[in-house]
């Protein structure tokens, strides 16, 4: 039995047109968990899906700043404690020096940090995922236009959605999950 | 377009007549101590140039770039463009005093053989013809580049132009600041200000476009704000980078050629004015521009880009008056960028309507 974030109804449409106006009918209709997939990317379709509120940016933050302040306290910890050497009479903390190193740890890591915590929201890695069941869902990188309607929305409900699913006529509504 | 005169509105006009009213005083006051007033001159001149000489260098770019950003803020920069022939005029004063105002054309260094090598290029004759000719290649840039921009032949036009434009501007930043400080040299100087004046214009020009006042306000999507955010970001970053990447060689080579610049910048109270300039010019509107809310948002948009045009004020003082002058302050600091300034705006109004009418 998985969680009802991984249940719910996959309806397959048309054309990229039904698609978007399926969406936009879903989001009318008060519903937010929705998930959309088709073969090439569709203009608009993004933006039908509405906002999307994630994490990612503060964590690339935190990652910047974490790489940025790390190298500078490695950089004073070399050349101040563990190893100090006089460069032509320089001081040993070369604060200047240390900016730009610093600088590119701190969009490495704000990158690395943006790219790990992208894949792991996305809840990668894994191996299967319950979408797979459903009859015919490979032909979502072909020639189908699915909308999915997760389970963990507030608006779910197994009778009412399926009928609102319906309504919209779609080739064929397919139960996701067990 | 039209070549008549542009109309003034009544404000322009009043801050035209406070604008001669102070220059007028930088006069009084210049009659008792020309050296101060004149470095106060030059400095508000340059701050002024920076907007007019960008907004040339913004048109250029955009020309081979396109975008949103370019059109949104062009009737702006149209209208700033057209400041470089008044820009040219205020110059005389320095042309005037030079043999007052800069220390290479001084009695003190005609005696000093070391400074014999640079006499072919530093002496006052062949300053006045490089500031005319400098000057004549940006007002043919500026025209031509208006003319064009719809034309196909606009890219070609502003890829050559770009490169005299780079050119032009690092020889008028050797004349004007650079050749300011005897035996100093700096290979970046002249990139480093164009990027500054680049700012300078993008500042304005974004303030201009995006606050309320402006009749197109309705197009102001939160995409295109965003844009002209990030085109503020850039050339924050691309400023901040020249100017720490000069200090940092200098810092690093420590030869006195170089750190005789930084010298009065660093070890007396002018170093409180670098802390201010990377906090707040730097450090601060970049924290702002990483924020896509505030970006997307008009007054914070608007409010960044007037305090970015402003803070270049205090970044042209310490590109020029540190070190040259018992005080640090003049009472002429505030009266020349006033004076300027207040002539600055004479028909800028009524040739930006112009530009949008154009566009629309």
């Amino acid at each position: 039995m998985s969680a009802p974030r991984e249940q719910g109804w996959l309806a397959r449409f048309d054309d990229a047109n039904a698609l978007l106006l399926a969406v936009r009918e879903l989001r009318a209709l008060g519903y937010t968990q929705l998930e959309a997939y088709a073969p090439y990317p569709v203009e608009g379709l993004a933006e039908a899906l509405g906002p999307v509120r994630n994490r990612i940016p503060l964590l690339v933050l935190l990652g910047g700043l974490f790489g940025g302040f790390g190298t500078l306290w490695l950089e004073w910890y070399a050349s101040v404690v563990d190893y100090p050497i006089d460069v032509g009479g320089r001081p040993d903390a070369s604060w200047p020096a240390f900016v730009p190193a610093a600088l590119e740890m701190t969009i490495l890591f704000a990158a690395l940090f943006g790219i790990a915590g992208m894949l792991f929201a996305n809840g990668l890695p894994r191996l299967n995922h319950p979408l797979f069941g459903v009859p015919r869902f490979d032909a979502a990188s072909r020639d189908g236009f699915f909308v999915w309607l997760r389970a963990d929305d507030p608006r779910f409900d197994v009778h009412q959605s399926h009928a609102d699913l319906a309504r919209l006529a779609p080739l064929a509504i397919d139960e996701v999950g067990p | 377009m039209s070549r008549r005169w542009p109309r003034v509105s009544r404000n322009e006009g009043i801050a035209a007549a406070i604008g001669l009213l102070a220059l007028i005083a930088c006069l009084l006051l210049g009659l008792h101590a020309p050296r101060e007033v004149l470095l106060s001159y030059l400095f508000a001149w340059l701050f002024w140039l920076a907007p007019a000489l960008g907004s040339v260098g913004l048109l250029m770019i955009h020309a081979l770039t396109g975008g949103d950003w370019g059109l949104a803020m062009r009737p702006a920069l149209f209208a700033a463009s057209r400041r470089l022939l008044l820009m040219a005029l205020l110059l005389l004063p320095v042309l005037v005093g030079v043999a007052v105002l800069f220390p290479w054309a001084g009695a003190q260094a005609a005696a000093d053989p070391g400074l014999d090598a640079q006499r072919w290029w530093l002496n006052a004759p062949f300053f006045v013809v490089r500031a005319v000719i400098v000057f004549g290649l940006w007002l043919w840039l500026a025209r031509g580049m208006r003319r064009r921009l719809a034309t196909p032949a606009a890219g070609r036009f502003a890829a050559a132009g770009l490169v005299l434009y780079a050119l032009t501007v690092s020889v008028a930043a050797i004349d004007w600041v650079v050749s300011l400080v005897p035996r100093w040299h700096s290979t970046v100087f002249g990139i480093l200000l164009g990027t500054a004046q680049l700012l300078s214009a993008a500042a304005l020009a974004v303030w201009l476009s995006v606050s309320g006042r402006d009749p197109a306000s309705g197009w102001w999507t939160p995409r295109r704000l965003n844009d002209l955010g990030s085109i503020l970001m850039v050339l924050v970053l691309a400023w901040g980078y020249l100017a720490f990447m000069d200090y940092l060689t200098v810092w690093i080579a420590d030869l006195p050629s170089e750190t005789v610049w930084y010298l009065p910048r660093v070890k007396t109270g002018w170093r409180w004015l670098g802390a201010f300039l990377l906090l707040f010019h730097l450090a601060l509107p970049f924290a702002v521009l990483l924020s896509r809310q505030a970006k997307q948002r008009v007054a914070w948009l608007a409010g960044l880009a007037l305090w970015l045009f402003l803070a270049q004020i205090g970044y042209v003082a310490w590109l020029v008056l540190p070190g040259l002058r018992e005080h640090a302050l003049a009472w002429s600091d505030p009266l020349a960028l006033i004076g300027i300034g207040g002539l600055w705006w004479l028909g800028f109004g009524a040739q930006r309507r112009a530009a949008l009418e154009v566009q629309a």
